[in-house]
């Protein structure tokens, strides 16, 4: 039989794992608004990761302590630049 | 030899087929009034009769377009591998430029979780169909 702090693990690990779950939520409503809204893949893709990476931070967090807010953040703003410079760098050659 | 100089002009309900020598031209008529059957040349008097042969062209692969050259026919996959490479090199960079100011302890994590959330973000826009 399950006792009470058996219950208590177990809903302890599954708390780890509903920053993915949110995460995931995040991709498809952010795909779905850019897609409502008609804006460009680009333009959903950023409005979709972003956010959702940043949701999985807790997840991360539980797996790596040391990591800080601030560099989950910094290197979400720099991934959503680089990834707009990658994309307009190829846009202009043709790739 | 072959002259492949081809033009499509339309004017009005007609079109007009240019193909070698500027001066010859040929009426493809209405295709809506069941015409565009019978190919008339209309002005041929200071030309040579150009005759229309079966010509084919083919895409020039760019050997840097990865979505070309994988996903081929399929848009979606297309749309899917290019999204998906562009994706990953800017979580490299992100990732790669972040740990290097931060200290670079968690770069492996963020590389990790930057690169399943940028695929599962360009799978999602695949599947709905986007750009």
């Amino acid at each position: 039989m399950i006792g009470p702090k058996a219950l208590a693990d177990i809903g302890e690990t599954m708390k780890g794992y509903i920053s993915l779950v949110v995460a995931c939520l995040i991709l498809v409503i952010g795909t779905l608004v850019g897609r409502f809204f008609g804006l460009s893949l680009p333009t959903t893709i950023t409005l979709a990761t972003v956010p959702a990476f940043l949701a999985v931070f807790p997840f991360v967090k539980r797996g790596n302590p040391k990591i800080s807010f601030g560099f989950w953040l910094l290197a979400a703003v720099i991934s959503a630049v680089a990834g707009w410079g990658i994309y307009l760098g190829a846009l202009r050659l043709g790739i | 030899m072959l002259d492949v100089s081809l033009e499509i002009s339309f004017e009005g309900e007609s079109a007009y087929l240019e193909c070698g020598d500027a001066n010859a031209y040929w009426n493809l008529g209405d295709p809506g009034a069941g015409g565009g059957g019978g190919i008339q040349p209309i002005l041929s008097s200071a030309s040579r009769v150009a005759t229309f042969e079966k010509a084919a062209f083919t895409p020039q692969l760019n050997p840097f377009a990865l979505g070309q050259r994988i996903g081929g026919a399929n848009p979606r996959l297309r749309q899917y591998v290019r999204c998906s490479w562009t994706a990953g090199g800017a979580v490299g960079i992100g990732c790669g430029v972040a740990g290097l100011v931060t200290g670079g302890a968690a770069i492996p994590d963020c590389l990790v979780q930057g690169v399943a959330i940028g695929n599962a973000g360009c799978g999602i826009a695949a599947i709905f169909r986007l750009g």
